[in-house]
């Protein structure tokens, strides 16, 4: 776009390349080498940019913790009933959203956008309270109906876009043939927006793993806990001052998320409009 | 007949089971035993885990009826977390209770009386009378004493050799000259670790409070704290900051890890600090000649030296259907025999009457000299108050909020009183 | 009669508009009743005294919101809010801008490298906690070891217990973990800027300052508009970097709108206060978007 006729706009262009790329992985190059350091080359001062004792040993204590195991487990189920039950639900209302029209259609889906723009902290106040006179508190349901609050108007928005893609014509020849409405949404468009769908969902899923907020609140035992706030209270707590163990689980938790969005990326943009992941 | 729809949802029927499944199990396998759970948060601290493990263990081999199971938070969270399965209508069978919680639980009506599972004559017959008397609240006896001692100083007698300080500094501006000294020694050691980080620990400030001559509450339960004694040990604690003898953001974790490697002069620690310094530093008994307790400094030569109260109960909650098997657990987990092993494994002392004339406790130096800080202990003055954890949070922000140089002594001074009473009328 | 339900389920002998609507109503039933119903309660329960631990106690009215309004502790909330989110927001816009424009030009690796930067985007909010708080970590953080050997700084920082350093420390975690998503969206718009109009214009004589003023901004004024809307709402909401790395403090200098309901609700139990701030927040949130709407001078309808 600019053209870098001037030594003055070359070197300004590098080293702002440079300074952000620095800025954006050292601090996980930091992470990484930290956590394959000893509890002790840890804490020495001045710090070391590689380790000079090379271990594995907080790897090994992270993933031989029941703890965190279960914490696994946890995350795993919620994200991806959450994500299911999302999907599920919303393709219908993103399906009407984009093929039908009616009034007040432009309020709802404002609603409906605007929705997961609600301050979690204060929606949660009465969560708690539903969930604890259902009963409900400590238990997956009570996450996952949770975490629907912001999974549904991201996987709503996400799917009405998709469903914009589909031309009017194959709808309109399936009507000719003789298809019901239910017919044309069940048996044309899902089929069609298949990888779209796919996509849609692992964003869900994303935003429930990651979820702290709800996740720490609604739950009060270890058996229940999902990663985020489990790795939180473990290493706020009991192994506080671990920082290379802290690090270890960090990375763990990390990776499903960047494999996951390393297989996203095609569908990154549309993604990132429906402010996935925050 | 396949087509790619009917695969689709059969795919998404599959998983959709295969998770709902998954989440069903973990419901528990039925079991012939009974199961009791055991909430706190010893379980979860490296050094007092594997003392809670074998008391679990060792129980359910003398006895097989019942097994016992472990739900365990970071102390900062537990009173918290356990309140809310309390409300939840899922309370433990039986917990490990900081003792200055016990007034917020009783208000709950959480507590079952254990003169109703206990035999009243029993348990004045077993334990310490004042220990005992700590776990009874509006005539019931709510708590049984674990181990109560007293958060003391500790400080390394190598350092302060090696400073040049001679005698353990027993006012305050001997401590102050200490911490000078300590400076010049070595400026990368830390004189004395307050805690100072966010959270319940600023709690300790109270006992410097007190050495000021300050109190929170007077004897009718008014609230006195806005006074020249209370200002005066605000100012202290800031001059100690500026002089850069305590430093902020040290939470006792830190405090411990950093004296364990040498790095720290005097800090604030309960009676348990022993066996934690000793397997933080990795030495083990070697360490025992890097660490002394200490009474805490006085104002005037004369004064008392103060210190607070500290201490485990265990209580068992009213809605356990458990209750028999869970007293039973109770007694053995407090008996001279697994409180003497607790003793050698973690330095806490045990709370029978039988036990404190063992030979272990009268020939140890450091739980003797724990004794004297012990023996002019004052309770934390917010114990007699549901609103315990946040009253605490209000005085530890307040004391914050001098030391980052947000308020000046008076002023928080006068908030600490505005926002106590209030918390209390509202 | 069963019949006729199921042609109802199955929405025959419906209009479309008809059709249409019964589409949506799981969707809205299920938002109605976790969203909507939630908030709504939530923000009447400022009128109450309500407890967590003894439920509602009584009618207050407004006494709570006056209590609020005029407690020097909740306008200093208000002001950490204000200095988080136009820190954030403004720090995440730049950075991600200024990466935007490198990477429009067309370097070697240019996919790739928008591909990698993402990563602290995606980047587990937990973890990034942890890493800056590690990072920061006073006694053997890097960044005090770093800038005392470089002589900038005499002694450490105690970054995150410090009143004035502990804000910097969370917004440049927050802007960290948030600027990728302004890049990604900013560079999308700065793609679609006709590379002609900027050939026509610099053959004209216009200098860069120039072709960035009267070009590159007008048409992506949409894009920054939408993307610094968006972004400084979701920084309004925030609750778990600062939780984590400061839980509010030291001394409540970190303590934002978002920390303040949750301590309130969950660490005072007090639920009635907690509802009072959480209205006082949406009605501030509604406002911002009022007056940032009308100072864009009406920018067009979002449903791109």
């Amino acid at each position: 776009m600019f053209q870098l006729d001037s030594l003055t706009s070359k070197i300004v262009l590098y080293s702002t390349l440079v300074l952000m790329v620095l800025f954006a992985f050292f601090p996980i190059y930091w992470m990484a080498i930290t956590s394959f350091k000893s509890s002790g080359e840890v804490i020495q001062s001045p710090p070391t940019f590689y380790p000079h004792n090379f271990t594995l040993e907080h790897y090994i204590t992270a993933i031989t913790d029941q703890n965190l195991l279960t914490y696994l487990k946890n995350s795993l189920i919620v994200a991806g009933l959450t994500s299911l039950l999302s999907v599920i639900i919303s393709s219908y209302a993103a399906y009407s959203f984009s093929k039908y029209r009616y009034s007040g259609r432009k309020s709802l889906m404002g609603l409906v956008l605007s929705a997961q723009l609600f301050p979690k902290a204060v929606l949660l106040i009465t969560l708690y309270l539903m969930m604890q006179r259902l009963g409900l508190i400590d238990t997956y349901p009570a996450l996952i109906l949770s975490f629907t609050t912001f999974t549904l108007p991201l996987t709503t928005w996400m799917l009405k876009s998709y469903f914009d893609e589909i031309p009017k014509e194959v709808l309109e020849s399936a009507y000719i043939d003789g298809a019901s409405r239910l017919q044309m949404l069940h048996q044309i468009a899902l089929p069609l927006t298949m990888p779209g769908l796919i996509a849609t969902a692992l964003f869900a899923f994303i935003r429930g793993w990651n979820d702290f907020i709800f996740a720490l609140t609604l739950t009060s035992s270890d058996a229940m806990r999902t990663l985020p706030p489990g790795l939180t209270l473990s290493y706020l707590g009991q192994f506080e001052s671990s920082w290379a163990g802290m690090m270890a689980a960090s990375l763990i938790t990390s990776i499903p998320v960047i494999v996951l969005f390393i297989l996203l990326q095609r569908y990154l943009i549309k993604g990132l409009m429906a402010g996935a992941v925050d | 007949m396949f087509t790619k729809r009917k695969i689709t949802l059969s795919l998404i029927l599959v998983l959709t089971l295969t998770l709902v499944l998954g989440s069903f199990s973990t419901v528990a396998v039925a079991q012939d035993k009974e199961e009791i759970v055991w909430a706190g948060w010893s379980g979860e601290e490296e050094s007092s885990a594997p003392s809670i493990e074998w008391m679990m263990s060792s129980w359910e081999e003398k006895q097989d009826k019942a097994e016992v199971k472990w739900q365990g938070w970071p102390w900062s969270e537990a009173q918290r977390q356990m309140i809310l399965r309390i409300k939840g209508g899922n309370a433990p069978d039986l917990a490990q209770l900081d003792v200055s919680w016990l007034s917020a639980f009783t208000e709950l009506g959480a507590l079952a009386d254990l003169n109703n599972v206990f035999d009243e004559e029993y348990l004045q017959d077993k334990y310490v009378d004042s220990m005992l008397k700590a776990g009874r609240m509006n005539g019931k006896q709510v708590a049984l004493p674990w181990t109560l001692a007293s958060i003391g100083m500790i400080a390394n007698p190598v350092i302060l050799e090696k400073a040049g300080i001679s005698q353990l500094p027993t006012t305050i501006d001997q401590f102050k000259k200490a911490c000078e000294k300590i400076k010049e020694y070595d400026s990368d050691i830390i004189p004395y670790a307050a805690m100072t980080k966010r959270g319940a620990t600023l709690k300790d400030f109270q006992a410097w409070l007190w050495t000021f001559g300050g109190r929170i509450f007077d004897d009718e339960g008014n609230v006195v704290i806005n006074s020249d004694a209370t200002i005066n040990a605000l100012e202290w604690y800031k001059e100690m900051l500026e002089k850069g003898y305590i430093e902020t953001g040290m939470s006792r974790f830190d405090a411990r890890e950093l004296f364990a490697n040498e790095k720290v002069g005097f800090y604030d620690d309960a009676i348990l600090a022993k066996g934690i310094l000793r397997s933080k530093s990795g030495m083990g008994k070697d360490f025992d000649k890097y660490m002394t307790p200490m009474l805490r400094p006085v104002l005037e030569y004369g004064d008392k030296p103060q210190s607070m109260l500290w201490g485990h109960m265990l209580v068992m909650f009213k809605q356990s259907d458990k209750k028999e098997v869970t007293a039973d657990f109770m007694d053995y987990v407090t008996s001279t025999e697994v409180g003497l092993q607790y003793f050698e494994n973690l330095g806490l002392p045990p709370v029978t009457e039988e036990a404190q004339t063992a030979k272990a406790l009268t020939s140890d130096p450091w739980a003797k000299s724990w004794s004297q800080i012990t023996k002019y202990g004052s309770p934390n003055e917010f114990w007699p108050y549901p609103d315990y954890a946040q009253l605490n949070t209000i005085f530890g922000e307040e004391v914050q909020s001098v030391l980052v140089g947000k308020k000046s002594p008076e002023k928080a001074a006068e908030a600490m009183e505005k926002r106590i009473k209030s918390q209390i009328e509202g | 009669m069963f019949k006729n339900v199921s042609k109802l389920i199955r929405g025959e002998g419906l209009s479309d508009a008809q059709f249409g609507v019964l589409l949506v109503l799981p969707a809205l039933s299920i938002l109605a009743t976790i969203i909507l119903y939630p908030l709504l309660n939530s923000v009447i329960l400022g009128f109450f005294d309500a407890s967590l631990l003894s439920g509602r106690e009584g009618w207050v009215g407004i006494q709570q919101f006056v209590e609020l309004l005029q407690s020097p502790r909740f306008h200093e909330t208000l002001i950490n809010t204000v200095i988080f989110v136009g820190g954030a927001t403004l720090l995440s816009f730049v950075l991600g801008f200024a990466l935007a424009l490198v990477l429009n030009q067309n370097l070697r690796g240019r996919g790739f490298l928008r591909g990698s930067f993402i990563l602290p985007w995606i980047t587990p909010g937990v973890v990034a906690s942890f890493l800056w708080m590690w990072i920061f970590h006073q006694h053997y953080g890097v960044v005090n070891s770093v800038l005392s050997q470089l002589g900038i700084i005499d002694g450490p920082i105690a970054w995150l217990s410090s009143s004035g350093w502990a804000m910097v420390s969370v917004i440049i975690a927050k802007s960290w973990k948030s600027f990728p998503w302004f890049m990604v969206l900013l560079l999308a718009g700065l793609q679609t800027i006709p590379d002609q109009e900027i050939e026509a214009a610099r053959i004209d004589g216009a200098g860069k300052i120039q072709i960035f003023r009267y070009i590159i901004i007008p048409h992506i004024r949409f894009i920054i508009f939408v993307v610094t809307l968006l972004g400084a709402i979701w920084n309004f909401q925030h609750f778990q970097i600062i939780w984590i790395m400061t839980e509010g403090g030291p001394a409540h200098t970190t303590t934002t709108l978002a920390i303040e309901v949750y301590q309130t609700a969950f660490q005072a139990w007090d639920l009635g206060k907690a509802g009072a701030i959480g209205l006082i927040w949406m009605v501030i949130l509604t406002i911002f978007i009022l007056v940032y709407l009308r100072l864009s001078g009406g920018v067009e309808d979002v449903s791109a």
